[in-house]
């Protein structure tokens, strides 16, 4: 019994007892189709590597290449709120780059999108999110509140300047509600 | 006899804070550490209440209802306390405040006479009217009389608070009455 685990177990393909040679055939052909782990010089995973290093240097490029721009030269390390009162034009066009760079990063990432508790109202009231995100609670009112869609999500007593979180994993509209305020009312739209 | 009892509570408790109303509109204005003195009593009352719902109702959502006015006005007066130490202000007692504070002990003693289906509506109906009157209150004098900014900011953030009060305690005397 020993012999044939052996031969098992070399390249982790099972043709050690095998002894039609035309199944030994296929399962070498089998064994070069996926066996082995290497890197050859244009695989897909070098492709892939590459290309991606490639796009998020674009990306880097795009957002860091503002601070050249011959108006920017004496603000370039600034922060940004001095960048801001120093120079609208620069501002502006380091807003739509990190707007472009954080479309990119919202289309994979799971977000945290934020509602507050305030003035005895859930603002905003009803808020879109995608499978995966987090809603984080945050309560700005001198009294406690609660987030509560029961059997899907109850925070229990959230006191004043805390916040309490919930990640959505399945689609669908979610209504809830204050359970110490009947009249505080929001929903969760989950895409 | 119960509608009877209960027009007669809803009516006196009217009467009680229109009056308390007139007084504060008609009187000097109150000063701030007076306003804050208000505030404290019109939250105390209302946790009284609250504390002697929670110990006679047997209904569940009134008992909800109650619990939410101790844990939202003791709240507020923390709040209020813990301002009041900030700026330095001692709170003062006023007309107001003692016409607050002597109303609400004798509807206190009216409550605790009181059982079962009869309290449940005579304490509902109380702080609909309760909170009616303490709104109009902090809208007509308490909020334009505030010198101190914190203050003002303060009874701002408490008028939403009340409100939704009121809101809550009108939909309970609607199911109560039916």
């Amino acid at each position: 019994m020993s012999q044939p685990t052996f031969q098992r177990n070399r390249q982790g393909v099972d043709y050690g007892d095998e002894p039609n040679v035309q199944n030994l055939h296929a399962a070498i052909g089998r064994e070069e189709r996926n066996g082995r782990v290497t890197i050859k010089p244009f695989s897909v995973w070098v492709l892939v590597v590459f290309g991606l290093a490639f796009f998020f240097a674009g990306f880097w490029s795009a957002r860091t290449g503002t601070h050249f721009t011959a108006s920017s030269v004496g603000s370039g390390n600034l922060p940004p709120a001095a960048v801001q009162s120093t120079s609208p034009a620069v501002q502006t066009g380091a807003t739509s780059a990190s707007a472009v760079q954080s479309t990119a990063a919202n289309a994979n990432a799971p977000v945290v999108a934020h509602v507050a508790m305030k003035n005895m109202k859930f603002v905003p009231a009803t808020i879109e999110v995608k499978s995966g995100d987090t809603v984080e609670w945050t309560n700005d009112d001198i009294t406690a509140h609660t987030a509560t869609a029961i059997p899907f999500f109850d925070s229990g007593s959230i006191a004043s300047d805390q916040s309490w979180r919930h990640t959505f994993t399945k689609a669908g509209s979610f209504p809830y509600g204050c359970t110490f305020h009947p009249d505080m009312k929001g929903v969760v739209i989950v895409k | 006899m119960l509608k009877s009892i209960a027009l007669i509570v809803t009516s006196a408790a009217l009467a009680a804070f229109t009056s308390v109303h007139a007084q504060t509109s008609a009187a000097a204005p109150p000063n701030d550490a007076q306003i804050a003195q208000i505030v404290l009593t019109a939250d105390t009352v209302d946790v009284d209440y609250g504390k002697l719902a929670v110990k006679k109702t047997k209904n569940a959502e009134v008992k909800a209802f109650a619990e939410t006015m101790i844990r939202d006005h003791s709240a507020v007066n923390e709040k209020a306390a813990a301002l009041a130490k900030k700026i330095s202000l001692t709170p003062e007692a006023s007309e107001t405040s003692k016409s607050l504070e002597s109303n609400g002990h004798k509807e206190l003693k009216k409550l605790e006479a009181m059982h079962h289906a009869e309290f449940d509506k005579a304490y509902i109906d109380n702080e609909v009217s309760y909170h009616e009157a303490v709104i109009g209150v902090i809208d007509s004098t308490l909020i334009p009389n505030a010198k101190n900014a914190d203050l003002k900011a303060l009874l701002e953030s408490g008028k939403p608070i009340f409100e939704s009060h009121l809101e809550h305690a009108k939909e309970l005397q609607k199911s109560l009455n039916k």
